[in-house]
Formats: structure tokens, sequence, C-alpha cells
């Protein structure tokens, strides 16, 4: 312990802190420059609604008909090849709340997106799925201690409105509130 | 030459004894010191560490707690200030005690290593994380990484191995394969050239062995029957072979994982393919490893008696049950485990006698 130089000791110590400032890069990012949507819940099975201290959120946008996927993940001859492939889902304002455009393969440039993450098994044909779950890492919101039980019931009944910042595909809950 | 590791009251008895053997002219002073010196006192449980300790695990707690409650008057840029200020503080505690408190400088540590797991969560309820947030295990994990080697401390080391198997088995149950345990795990054994400590080497190859069970499930696809299988040939070889170090931890991991998934082996459940040549090949299975199983107890070992006990007591239980009338039964059943408890202290009085002779 003596012969240890206090600057390998600086090092260690700020390491983790450093974790802890780039874990919050993105989101304070979005946070400063991410454009606000707002998004519609859709009720949501009560059983693991509200463990501890957040909600369970499931947003309308979740359930994508597979019309709204590239052609090339409806056969076959095309799906293995494009099953991993990332995907993005660009977004559209429809009245006051946005919705899904269509599932991309490509990063648009000037549209509001979000990245999306979808478990594929087989091609997206009338047989298998009318729609697919698509997972864009919004589905938890935290609330302070013992405050869930009015918000709980709203998100059972999907009463809740979500208010998204977007930036650059990444999203930032800020604020869930009542319709 | 080696030093055997005895408990302080052992040393005490051995060097009061010595002592009078020396003054009774049995033994030179030299002769005494020189079999003093053959031996180690293990570091046993200091009160002011216990006590210092405990202190910094229930600070720690506390503030991984008002973390969870989310608290609404504090905001959420303070609640981070005060974090990372707090986590600073105690590090910095912790250096300049180092030398005049040393105990209270590696709870002060401890203190740290918790402070900055709470911040991971912090961060993660401020920005509203989704559940699919497994990382933050293996972030907490890799971030006191450094330091622990730094300050070479074997407990933490240790924690970090747990850390990393909550996240490991996290990851496993989301359906995925935690890749980047595959590049910490090097790391993992590297740290006994500053930490030496068997507990850690044990720990070190339980991550590795869950890693292989994950990647044998997941990518390769292996069914149930065949991982346990290849885990029981595993084990079986961790206990038979004659490392240069560790033997000791290596073994006993071995026998572990030997009896335990050759003991889940012999339910025919557990097996695909249920018949060989037309005999259930659980039936084949458990007659080869009750066979291993008395070679070894023959051998004295302690785990394959209990094991055995086990497998015998689990087919009177399947068959027998129905067939029986339920005194007999129980009359029976009782006897078996009267039997297998005398086998059993008297293989373990056998086994101690050896060792003292030793």
């Amino acid at each position: 312990m003596k012969s240890r130089s206090l600057a390998a000791y600086i090092l260690a110590v700020v390491f983790p802190v450093l974790i802890l400032l780039s874990m919050s890069f993105l989101p304070v990012m979005t946070y400063f420059y991410g454009e606000e949507i707002l998004l519609e819940t859709t009720p949501l099975d009560p059983r693991d609604l509200f463990r501890g201290d957040y909600l369970n959120l499931r947003l309308a946008i979740n359930e994508v008909p597979i019309s709204l996927f590239p052609e090339k993940l409806r056969y076959w001859a095309t799906f293995e090849e494009y099953q991993d492939k990332n995907l993005y889902a660009i977004l559209k304002k429809e009245e006051d709340y946005y919705i899904i455009d269509k599932i991309s393969f490509t990063r648009p440039k000037d549209q509001l997106y979000l990245k999306a993450k979808v478990d594929l098994f087989q091609p997206l044909n009338q047989e298998n799925y009318q729609t697919v779950e698509v997972n864009y890492q919004l589905d938890r919101y935290f609330i302070p201690e013992n405050t869930g039980e009015k918000i709980e019931d709203l998100a059972r009944e999907g009463k809740l409105i979500v208010a998204v910042k977007i930036w650059r595909g990444y999203p930032l809950i800020s604020d869930v509130f009542n319709k | 030459m080696k030093r055997e590791r005895i408990s302080s009251a052992s040393y005490n008895l051995i060097m009061k004894q010595l002592a009078r053997h020396q003054k009774e002219g049995r033994i030179s002073q030299e002769q005494m010191l020189d079999m003093l010196r053959t031996y180690e006192v293990i570091e046993g449980i200091n009160f002011i560490k216990v006590l210092v300790t405990l202190g910094a695990i229930l600070v720690g707690l506390g503030v991984l707690s008002v973390i969870a409650s989310n608290w609404i008057y504090i905001g959420k840029l303070l609640k981070f200030l005060i974090i990372v200020g707090g986590y600073l503080v105690v590090n910095f505690f912790s250096y300049y005690s180092r030398e005049k408190y040393p105990k209270t400088s590696r709870a002060f540590f401890y203190l740290g290593i918790l402070i900055y797991g709470a911040g991971i969560f912090l961060v993660g309820q401020m920005f509203n994380f989704s559940s699919f947030y497994t990382s933050a295990f293996l972030l907490w994990a890799i971030g006191i990484f450094p330091l622990t080697i730094l300050v070479k401390d074997k407990w933490a080391l240790g924690f970090l191995h747990i850390l990393l198997l909550i996240y490991l088995n996290e990851m496993y149950f989301n359906g995925e394969t935690a890749v980047v345990v595959f590049f910490i795990m090097p790391l993992l054994y590297l740290s006994q050239l500053k930490i030496r400590s068997g507990l850690n080497f044990f720990m070190s190859s339980v991550v590795t062995l869950n890693f292989l069970w994950i990647v044998m499930d997941n990518i390769l696809g292996f069914a149930g029957d065949l991982l346990l299988f290849i885990y029981f040939l595993i084990g079986l070889g961790l206990f038979v072979i004659k490392p240069p170090d560790f033997q000791e931890v290596i073994h006993l991991l071995g026998n572990i994982i030997f009896t335990f998934s050759g003991f889940l082996l012999t339910f025919d459940f557990i097996w695909q393919q249920p018949k060989l040549i037309n005999v259930p090949i659980n039936i084949i299975f458990s007659l080869s490893y009750v066979l291993i199983l008395l070679f070894f107890i023959q051998r004295q070992n302690l785990l394959a008696l209990i094991f055995l006990g086990l497998t015998i007591f689990r087919f009177y239980f399947d068959v027998m049950y129905d067939f029986m009338n339920k005194s007999i039964f129980f009359l029976v059943g009782g006897l078996i485990l009267l039997g297998f408890g005398y086998f059993f202290e008297r293989k373990r009085s056998i086994l101690r006698r050896g060792e003292i002779e030793k």
C-alpha cells in the first residue's frame, strides 16, 4: 500500500465516476436537445404492473402491424439474411399523438425515429402474425415511493399519456400524465 | 518450507505447550522457535474489523434505499451530486486513514463500492431506463475492479464475482449470452497475481463454468440432459486432476459439481432420450453413478457419501411409496437414514484420525 502511487489511486477512484457520467450522456443530451412527442398507452395486464417504485408502461406503438415492416422480412428467401439487422421505427404525427409510419432498415435523415428491438423467428406473413411486439426500451417509469395507486389505475385502463423526448433515436421519458 | 496455516487459538496452545517442553528441558529454545516457524496464523475475525465493516455496509444500504425510495424532495441533479460527492469523500477518507487506521480505511473503501452501486441505480431511475437495463451489475463490477486490485481486497473481489454472476444469469434469463464476461474472465484469473485467494479462484471458476453452460445452451443449443452429463464429466475431471496450484479448491469444485449433477441425472424426467437398449437410461446412469460414489467413499470422500445416501433414499421413495404399507415404509426409511447417520459418523471419525496421523 505504501508504494502505491497517488496518481494510480486517483485514476482508480475516478473511473467509476466516469462510468456514471458516461451512462448519463445520452439521456442528458436527449433532455436538452431532444424533440418532445406524446404517445398513447394501451391497457396492461395488471399482474406485474407495479413492482416496487416504478410503473410498467405499454405503449400503443409497441404493437406494430406486419404491413409496416420491410418486405424483405416477409419471405423465407430473404428473412434469414435480414432478421438480425437493426430496425428503425419511423414516427408520424396523427392528431395529438405520434404513431408508427413504418419500420425501416435504414436510419432516416430528417424524420423522428426510435431504435426498435424485435425478436423474429419466422417470416412476417399473415399465417404467422397479425401484429408484432416491438420494444423501444420505453417500458418503465419511476415514481416516488407509495404514490403509485392512482397512476397505477390509469395505466391499467390505458388512460395515460407518455411524453417522450427523442434525440438521434434515443428516447427519454420526460413525463407521464392523465389523458 | 510450506508453513501450515492455523487459527491464532491453536497457535497459542502450541506455543504454550512447546514453551513448557522447552522449560522442562525436552527441547532447546532453538528447536522450539524452529517448530513455531512451521506455522502461520490465519488472520481471524477481528472485532473492530467486523464493527466498521458492518457500519459501512449499513450506511451503504441506507444510501441504496434512499435512492430506491425515489424521494421527491431532493431534485434529481442534487441527488446525483450527493452520490458522486459522497463517493469521492469516503474514498478520500479511505486513502488518508490507510496507514493510521487500516481497518476503518477498508470500511470506507467498502462504503465507496456501495455508494457507487447506488449511483448506478440512481442514474437508471433518473432517466427511466427500461427493464432491459441488465448492464447495471456489469457496470458495477467493472467500475470497482481497478480500485479493488489496487488496494488488494479479496472480499471486494469476491463481491465483484457475485455481481458478474448476477449479470450473467440475468442476461441468461432474458435469453441472451453475456459475451463481455468472456473478456473479463482472464482478468479475474490474472488478479490472482495481486490478490492470491482460494476463495476468489473458486468464484472465478464458478463464473467460467456458468459462462460455459450459457454458451452451450444459448449458442450451441445443447439439450438439458447432455449439458448435465457434460458437467458431470467436467466435475469428475476437476476432482481427479492434480493441478500444481489451488488443488484443494479445484477438487472441492469438482466434487460439488459431479455429485450434484450426477444426482440430478438419476431422475428419469431429466433425460430426453429415455431408453437405451430397452433399459431406462437414468437407471443405467444411476448404477454407474453409485459405483463411482462407492469408489470415492472408499477414498474417504464425505460428499460422495452424502449423495449416495440421497440417491438411495430418493429411489426408495420413488419405488416403494406406492407399494408398501405406510408404517413399514416409514420404519424402513428411518432405518436407512439411521444406518447412513452411523456410517457417516464412522467415516468422519476415520477421516479425522487419518488427518491427525498425517
